[in-house]
């Protein structure tokens, strides 16, 4: 097993390596300039200059990839050019306000989509499963942007309870903050609600058809326990599957969801640091970006390995 | 075509299998989500494509009269410069059509090229893995607002990121299928009987994979939907004046107070779009699962 | 102020403006102008106490302390003083940190006497050599300012004692304490940190507690501050909120006291709402504006410049883009100006009979042309659509290309851009070679039209080489001269605003639009 992990790691250096390269050349194709940004208005091409000598953007190419990498490889990601601070900083900060919006969006995606799913799995009437299956479709189905603007038309502007937007006090007052993360929260969590809903009552369907449940019936078993003790427990590992990766596309789905509510997570930050051709934090937001990944597909990989044997000396 | 007896004995077993498939393609058109979504499409796209017939005025005309309410004249109003709403809509879905039907194909083929190619040769399979990985660490929208940094904001970055976006898709599912056909009896028999490996390939395996490969088309056109109302309501998809029903939702809040009606119609067609692709998708898995 | 003060400035002679303008008019209704509100608080003694939550949309950029740049209007005169403000009617100068000055009649050498008794916020003692390190700053070639070549024309600074500075000029020039109006004084040795975003060691009413970038200032009140019994709040706290929407929505919830800037549609949106006011900056100096690179054979003629102009309806900006905040504008001149002209102002009235008879005489129907302009700005999308629209209505084929800030300020650096272009400028509101010497659309030496005119040059040097207010004539051939040629088509004299709670009462700002925070307080 050890073996294994240890023949899969060339590779995902590899590939880190050439996405390093990817990133950095390809930002510089990019039209437009961090200095001119900085100089603001009116400046002159000697001010740019000058700004571009500071910020070393006047050296060759290959130099300021090599000055990169070597920071990166000792640990230091560098200065945001626009933003004035430490990129490590921004990035925890900002990840930060991510990960409570996605906490937020995941834990109404799990009690939401559990409970729908739970009822379209115990459901009899083929009128009230058709029902929860069409609800679960349109929740897959409706974008981010969508929901997003209707709780804004329906909280903020209709019926005038929630704020439009920003992060507020965030958790530093949370008696505050949550009326800040509610919309964005909820808009984030449908398709991730809707998903695990589907996958839930899939799942309980089949474990329903199993002898044991049958079993159980016949015993005398009552059914609520039967259902909450025995039929959700053996039907939840293909949902937890399903939730991981859907905790993953959360991360992904953010970006939109931070622009509509302002919120000032990780993809506001990425936005904001390729309009602003901000170089060095968009090749560190990018490049963890595909570490993160790479990371998680060697996890799978590695358990897919350990859990079938075909693989690991397919493989070899 | 000349063709041994040997080959077209082996010939016969894909020629059968692909009727099977097929057919479990047609159950999964009939089921009723397919019918559904497929109502919703032809409603949907057929007024994208007939836009210029159908639609009540130019999308881009002008005028004095702004935030009109819904009229006789103007059925969803007017919006912010006395533009029609219903026409911007109808021209907002042709956009969706034209990036489903150009990227989608695009991607859709380069992605089962690649995919199958790497299956007959090991280093480039390797090679072709990677670059697969790299492209699906970048999730629709970062790849889009990095296109769009490179090439400038517009249509034909959307086209790019939804291609792009695909080809791993489509790749990856190619090289599955492949992998698991390959060592299917018909195709054995015939690397047996000796047919380059290619044609084997693209004449026996890839028709057969077929089924599955068109699965996936239903549901990366939702997804083509999906991203680009995302990359115009981010401000970096489709260029004003031209209207997509992302850029519409995306100005929209700025009046919703004042016209909340603005965003409803991009809202409820973008929406049934997506819902629309999805049902097929279901569909003709369930058609096909049921085989 | 103290009167005898005002009386003193006066007797010293500067720059004696001719025109004065009237009080400015451009108030709308249900809006209130800052001004008037600074002058006549509502009969009741100003609260004490309190915290000012600002919202703005983009984080102060440091690096441009020492130019004009919307992110740092809230933060320039919050925690920094220049030596001198200007009048905001006729542009007189008024005493800061100067008392008092007196220009040489050669206009080449210039005497502050430098308020004695005032400290940074570290407590040490703020002197001549602070203020001669300061201009020296905006002197280098890495510092951005619109009145560098004020600043570079500087031949020699002295400080015979702590408290009075001599400045000696290469040459005279016509906007002069326009530099001393800008620049705001830091401390000699905290400069280089204040450009780097560490430190914002300054005099003003406030001092940085605490700066978060990307998301903000916490500003204290500092009690030693030089101007006695002011400020009235007892802090500040700047947010970045990166959208209108939601600054509005702060405003409205309490989150905010003071919107800065809201996009215009939505700052118009306030004029109906009780509770809430918005005021308008009475500088005016924020200009839209569509421009042509001249080397473009199309737009090379200025038949079709003026064509253009001619085309595009200012009157439907202003409302649908604008919600009636400002007024339409044929010249770039605020009324503050010494350019401003009232009977030039409608000069291009939308005229399409007209327009079209010069793009016929210029063979230049059917021809197609790229506007460019700053997507990251939403007004700038409405006027890039209302003026293609316009301009497809007379025969031209325009095609619209959005472009990133980054992107667009490159090209518009290095005139990079193959067509029109579309964005806004200041420095209408300021003395006229200010324009034309800083503005960077209007720069008569190097500007983003190529627009590189013997002719133009000479005018604008005219304009800036005389010592003191240029005069009548050589403004009015300044004026017919860019009517004529049509480089740059202003559309809308619009300005910045600041959207408030009702009970933000006494604020001002000064002609750059930078927050004066001095007597404003929160009322009970």
């Amino acid at each position: 097993m050890f073996r294994y992990t240890l023949r899969r790691l060339p590779s995902a250096v590899v590939v880190l390596f050439v996405a390093s390269v990817v990133i950095f050349f390809i930002l510089r194709l990019a039209p437009g300039d961090p200095a001119a940004a900085l100089a603001g208005p009116d400046a002159s091409t000697a001010t740019v200059q000058a700004i571009r000598h500071q910020l070393g953007l006047d050296q060759p190419l290959i130099t300021q990839y090599l000055i990169w990498l070597r920071g990166i490889l000792s640990g230091d990601l560098g200065n945001s050019y626009i933003l004035h601070a430490p990129i490590a900083q921004l990035i925890s900060e900002s990840l930060m306000n991510t990960t409570e919006l996605a906490i937020g969006a995941l834990v109404f995606a799990i009690v939401g989509g559990g409970l729908i799913g739970y009822f379209q799995g115990i459901a009899k009437r083929r009128a009230s499963q058709a029902t929860l299956s069409a609800l679960t479709s349109f929740g897959i189905a409706i974008p981010t942007y969508v929901t997003g603007v209707l709780l804004i038309l329906l909280f903020a502007v209709g019926w005038r309870v929630l704020p439009a937007g920003g992060i507020g006090p965030g958790i530093r007052d949370f008696s505050l903050g949550w009326q800040y993360l509610l919309m964005p929260a909820i808009a984030l969590s449908l398709p991730t609600g809707a998903t695990i809903a589907r996958f839930l009552s899939a799942s309980m369907r089949q474990t329903l058809d199993q002898d044991f449940v049958q079993t159980g019936i016949a015993k005398g078993i009552r059914p609520s326990r039967l259902m909450i003790g025995h039929v959700v427990p053996n039907s939840l590992p293909p949902v937890l599957t399903v939730l991981g990766i859907q905790i993953g596309q959360l991360f992904g789905g953010a970006i939109i969801v931070e622009t509509i509510f302002a919120w000032p997570g990780i993809g506001q930050l990425l936005l904001q640091a390729v309009t602003g051709r901000d170089y060095l934090l968009t090749q560190d937001l990018l490049l963890i970006a595909v570490l993160v990944f790479i990371v998680v597909q060697l996890i799978t990989d590695i358990v897919d390995a350990a859990m079938d044997p075909r693989i690991r000396l397919e493989r070899a | 075509m000349t063709a041994t007896p040997t080959t077209t004995a082996l010939a016969l077993a894909p020629a059968r299998r692909a009727r099977a498939g097929h057919s479990g393609l047609m159950r999964g058109f009939t089921t009723p989500s397919a019918i559904v979504g497929i109502v919703l499409i032809v409603i949907i796209f057929g007024a994208g494509l007939l836009a210029p017939l159908i639609s009540p005025y130019s999308p881009t005309a002008q005028g004095p009269d702004a935030f009109l309410p819904p009229s006789g004249t103007h059925w969803l109003g007017t919006d912010e410069y006395g533009r029609d709403l219903l026409s911007r809509v109808i021209y907002g879905a042709r956009q969706d059509l034209i990036v489903g039907v150009i990227a989608v194909p695009i991607g859709a083929v380069v992605g089962t090229l690649l995919g199958t190619i790497g299956v007959a040769t090991k280093w480039l399979d390797v090679i072709i893995q990677r670059f697969f990985d790299v492209t699906l660490a970048f999730t629709g929208l970062v790849m889009g607002v990095t296109v769009a940094a490179i090439i400038g904001p517009g249509l034909a970055a959307v086209l790019i990121t939804v291609s792009f976006v695909n080809v791993p898709l489509f790749g990856r599912l190619a090289r599955n299928t492949v992998r698991s056909l390959r060592s299917r009896d018909y195709v054995t028999a015939a690397r047996i009987v000796g047919a380059p490996p290619l044609r084997v390939l693209f004449r026996h395996v890839l028709p057969n994979a077929l089924d599955s490969l068109i699965v996936q088309a239903a549901l990366s056109f939702s997804l083509a939907v999906f991203i680009e109302g995302a990359m115009s309501f981010v401000g970096i998809g489709v260029r004003p004046p031209d209207p997509s029903l992302g850029s519409l939702l995306r100005t929209s809040i700025t009046f919703l107070s004042r016209s909340p009606l603005y965003a409803v119609a991009p809202m409820v067609v973008v929406t049934a779009l997506v819902l629309a692709f999805n049902l097929v998708g279901d569909g003709l898995n369930k058609g096909l699962l049921k085989r | 102020m103290p009167l005898h003060m005002a009386r003193r400035m006066r007797r010293s002679r500067m720059l004696s403006l001719a025109t004065i303008a009237v009080a400015s008019a451009v108030v709308l209704t249900g809006c209130t102008s800052a001004v008037q509100k600074a002058e006549s608080p509502d009969g009741n003694s100003p609260t004490k106490g309190g915290i000012l939550h600002i919202v703005q949309a983009a984080d102060v950029q440091p690096a441009t302390l020492f130019a004009q740049n919307n992110p740092n209007f809230s933060l320039t005169r919050t925690v920094f003083n220049s030596l001198i403000d200007y009048n905001h009617k006729d542009l007189k100068p008024e005493p800061e940190l100067a008392t008092s000055w007196k220009m040489s009649d050669d206009g080449k050498a210039l005497t502050f006497q430098l308020r004695k008794g005032v400290t940074f916020h570290d407590g040490s003692a703020f002197t001549a050599a602070d203020v001669i390190a300061s201009l020296k700053a905006v002197q280098r070639p890495g510092v951005a300012s619109q009145t560098k070549s004020v600043a570079t024309a500087i031949s020699d600074m002295q400080a015979p004692n702590d408290h009075e500075v001599v400045i000696t000029f290469s040459q005279a020039m016509s906007n002069t304490m326009d530099l001393f109006l800008m620049t705001p004084i830091i401390k000699a040795a905290a400069i280089d940190d204040a450009l780097a975003g560490k430190s914002f060691m300054g005099t003003g009413p406030f001092s940085v507690k605490q700066y978060s970038p990307g998301q903000g200032f916490t500003l204290e009140r500092y009690d030693d501050y030089w101007k006695k019994g002011a400020p009235y709040l007892d802090g500040v706290q700047i947010t970045v909120v990166r959208d209108s929407q939601s600054m509005l929505s702060q405003l409205k919830s309490g989150q905010a006291d003071l919107a800065m800037d809201l996009a215009p549609l939505d700052a118009a949106s306030l004029k109906d709402t009780s509770g809430y006011e918005l005021e308008l900056s009475d500088a005016n100096d924020s200009v839209q504006y569509i421009a042509s690179n001249v080397t473009v054979p199309l737009l090379s003629d200025k038949r079709v410049r003026q064509a253009i102009s001619y085309a595009i309806d200012r009157k439907r900006i202003l409302e649908q883009v604008d919600g009636g905040i400002g007024s339409v504008a044929s010249l770039p001149w605020a009324e503050s100006s010494p350019a401003y002209d009232k009977s030039l102002v409608d000069h291009f009235a939308r005229d399409l009979a007209k327009s079209k008879q010069l793009l016929e005489e210029a063979d230049a129907v059917g021809k197609s042309v790229n506007i460019y302009y700053d997507a990251g700005f939403q007004p700038n999308t409405g006027i890039a659509q209302i003026a293609q629209f316009d301009l497809t209505q007379v025969g031209l084929k325009p095609n619209l290309i959005p472009l990133q800030a980054s992107d667009f300020l490159d090209k518009l650096r290095t005139g990079g851009f193959d067509g029109m272009f579309l964005t806004g400028h200041g420095f209408g509101q300021l003395n006229p070679a200010t324009l034309v010497k800083g503005a960077f659309p209007f720069n008569a030496d190097a500007n983003a039209s190529s627009f590189d005119n013997a002719e133009y040059k000479q005018l604008a040097n005219e304009l800036w080489l005389s010592n003191g207010v240029p005069s009548k004539a050589t403004l009015d051939k300044m004026n017919s001269f860019l009517l004529d040629q049509q480089f740059v088509s202003d559309l809308v004299l619009s300005t910045h605003t600041f959207a408030i709670s009702s009970k933000v009462k006494g604020l001002s700002e000064t002609m750059l639009d930078y927050l004066d925070l001095d007597s404003t307080y929160i009322q009970k």
